[in-house]
């Protein structure tokens, strides 16, 4: 052992890596409910919006273009940060022996993407509250995947909706 | 690969013979080496796999021909 290590000082080795990815094992759906709940929280603040009569004046108008057009953004951004969150669980994370026990969760994963495309295509508050569902029973599977119960918790949001933590 | 093989030890890999099922492996993917265990061989590939199952990422088989080693020697 001690010639090799001396060998080594010549001849440093090269490093071999166990982990094709850093860091490897971390994965939560949290991101991805948190997303889902600001689409359904921007489409709640499109559908609010109005205006004081219907030919509001022109500095109104600007007004609430500007603030539909922050909105859709956002809501465009966060659709599309629930999709990407599923994929790389579904992609990464999940494994066959997942996949046997849980063989609805393609099918899920399928709806995810779908359902995030409608909300962002509509001002839908159904659409959205969907979305935020089917994201909170993607993740009730996944920790279910590592062994470990759920429970719904009240979000604090504006959205009044859930998040579904580990217990 | 915990526990067999911790962060920053050693290993001496030797390249005769074919890997067996079961052996530590070296390979190379994209100019980077990995190190791992031998799970299946079928026709010219190799499934491997990571010991510590619960924070292993997943490879695709990998070609006879990646192989740089097996491990004999840890130090």
């Amino acid at each position: 052992m001690i010639l090799l290590r001396f060998i080594d000082k010549f001849f440093p080795p090269n490093i071999a890596y166990a982990h094709c990815d850093v860091p490897c094992g971390i994965y939560d759906p949290h991101q991805a409910q948190m997303a889902a709940h600001t689409v359904l929280r921007m489409t709640d603040m499109i559908d609010e919006l109005q205006a004081s009569s219907p030919e509001p004046a022109f500095e109104e108008r600007k007004r609430i273009i500007s603030q539909i057009a922050r909105l859709t953004k956002v809501k465009e951004e966060h659709a599309e940060l629930v999709k990407h969150e599923i994929r790389v669980i579904w992609g990464d994370y999940l494994k066959d022996e997942h996949i046997k026990k849980h063989k609805t969760i393609h099918q899920l994963v399928f709806s995810i993407m779908k359902q995030a495309s409608i909300a962002r295509q509509n001002v839908d508050i159904k659409a959205a509250n969907e979305l935020l569902g089917m994201v909170q029973k993607f993740a009730e599977i996944f920790w279910e995947t590592k062994g470990r119960k759920t429970q719904n918790i009240k979000s604090g949001y504006p959205t009044e909706g859930e998040l579904i933590l580990p217990q | 690969m915990e526990p067999s093989y911790r962060e920053g030890e050693r290993v001496l890999t030797f390249n005769w013979g074919k890997p067996r099922l079961g052996d530590v492996i070296v390979f190379k993917q994209k100019d980077k080496f990995y190190i791992k265990r031998v799970e299946l061989i079928t026709a010219g590939k190799i499934t491997v796999s990571g010991d510590n199952k619960k924070l292993s990422s997943k490879f695709k088989p990998i070609d006879l021909r990646q192989v740089v080693g097996r491990v004999v020697l840890k130090y």
